[in-house]
C-alpha cells in the first residue's frame, strides 16, 4: 500500500503532506496570501499539479521585509537546490574587476556562490561605463569597493572580500589561496600570461578560467572555450586584441565574461564543460 | 623529432634543442604566453634551460589584450 503521506520542502523546511495533494491545496495550507509559487524551479505551475515526494516548493508574499536567509532562499528558487548548495560552499577568485570581472562577479554572486575574492587596483572612469557594471555615482571609486557595494545590493548573502590591489606573481597565493577557482579577468596580455603562469606554478590545484580575445564588433561565433588541461581553461576567440584599436563592447566582452562564469559554475556543480 | 603542440603532432626536421628555440621557431610572443610542458607550467626564465625530448607535449597559450 502506498504511503498516505509524502515529504516535501516548503521554503526549504521539511513538511509532510497527504499523497495526492495539489499545488493549490499546499498553497492554501502553507501560505494562502502567496503572491507566487515556484515548484522545483518552475514558476507558477498549474494549481492542479500534484506534488511528489521531495518536491521543493517556494511560496512567498511580495510585501514586507525579508530576512537575509529568506532572501537567499527566494532569490535562488529558480535554481536546482542541489546545485545551489554546492555553489554556496564555493569560493571563487576574480582577478580584475573591469569589463570581464564585473560581469563574472555579478553572475557568480547572483548564482549564490558563497564567497568571492575580488582584486583590482583601478578606479571607475567614465570610459568604463560602456561595458563595466558600474554607475555614474561610482566614478572615481576603487572598482573593488564599488563592485562589492553593487553585489551587496542584489545578493547580500554572498561574502565578498574586495581587495584594492594588483594581483601579481608575488601576492597571488596570499590573495587567492582560499579559492578553488580563479577567473583571470585582467586587461593586458602580458599580465594575463604572468598571472596564469604564477597561479599554475604556485597554486597547482586551483582551476584557472582565463580569457583571451574579446575585442571589437566582429562575430561572436569564434568565441569558444579552450581546455588546455583540467586546471586551465581559456575563453575567447584567442585573437582579437584590444591593443589593435578594435574597441571593446559590452556585448562581446560580456559573452566572454558570461562564458567564464558559466565554466566556473559548471566546475562547482560538477557538470561537463 | 616529433612534438605534440597544442594537441597536434608536429614533426621537426631541425629539432629545437630547447623550449626557447622552439618558441622562437614558432614566432611565439614570449612575453604574453604561458607554456606548459608535459602538464607542468614552465616559467619564462626556464625556457632557455628546458631541453625538449621526443614526444614531449607542449601547450602554448598566447594571450591578447582586453578585459
Amino acid at each position: 500500500m502506498a504511503d498516505p503521506y509524502i515529504p516535501i520542502y516548503v521554503n526549504d523546511s521539511p513538511c509532510t503532506v497527504a499523497a495526492g495533494t495539489t499545488l493549490a491545496q499546499a498553497r492554501a495550507r502553507f501560505c494562502p496570501e502567496a503572491a507566487a509559487a515556484i515548484l522545483n524551479t518552475v514558476p507558477d505551475p498549474p494549481p492542479e499539479t500534484v506534488l511528489h515526494g521531495h518536491d521543493r516548493l517556494y511560496l512567498y508574499e511580495n510585501a514586507g521585509c525579508f530576512s537575509e536567509a529568506d532572501l537567499r532562499r527566494l532569490i535562488l528558487a529558480r535554481q536546482p537546490h542541489a546545485a545551489t548548495e554546492k555553489l554556496r560552499a564555493a569560493c571563487v577568485g576574480i582577478a580584475g574587476a573591469g569589463g570581464l570581472g564585473s560581469v563574472v562577479a555579478e553572475n557568480l554572486a547572483r548564482a549564490g556562490v558563497g564567497k568571492l575574492v575580488i582584486a583590482d587596483h583601478d578606479v571607475v572612469e567614465p570610459s568604463n561605463l560602456n561595458r563595466q557594471r558600474y554607475f555614474l555615482r561610482q566614478i572615481g571609486l576603487p572598482k573593488a569597493e564599488a563592485l562589492a557595494g553593487n553585489l551587496r545590493e542584489c545578493c547580500p548573502f554572498v561574502e565578498i572580500n574586495a581587495l584594492r590591489k594588483r594581483v601579481t606573481a608575488d601576492n597571488c597565493v596570499r590573495v587567492f589561496g582560499s579559492c578553488a577557482i580563479v577567473c583571470e579577468c585582467l586587461d593586458a596580455a602580458e599580465s594575463k600570461a604572468a598571472l596564469v603562469t604564477a597561479l599554475r606554478r604556485q597554486l597547482p590545484d586551483v582551476v584557472i578560467v582565463a580569457s583571451s580575445g574579446l575585442a571589437g564588433c566582429e562575430s561572436a561565433r569564434p568565441i569558444a572555450i579552450r581546455t588546455v588541461c583540467d586546471k586551465l581553461y581559456v575563453v575567447g576567440d584567442q585573437h582579437s586584441d584590444s591593443a589593435e584599436g578594435l574597441g571593446l563592447f559590452a556585448s562581446r566582452v560580456g559573452i566572454v565574461a558570461s562564458m567564464q562564469s558559466h565554466v566556473a559554475m559548471q566546475l562547482i556543480v560538477g557538470s561537463t564543460i | 623529432m616529433k612534438l605534440i603542440i597544442n594537441g597536434e603532432e608536429r614533426t621537426f626536421g631541425q629539432p629545437p634543442a630547447t623550449l626557447a628555440s622552439l618558441l622562437d621557431q614558432l614566432c611565439v610572443p614570449v612575453a604574453r604566453t604561458a607554456v606548459e610542458l608535459n602538464g607542468s607550467v614552465v616559467e619564462k626564465h626556464r625556457f632557455e634551460a628546458t631541453a625538449l625530448r621526443e614526444a614531449d607535449r607542449i601547450e602554448i597559450v598566447s594571450f591578447v589584450g582586453g578585459g
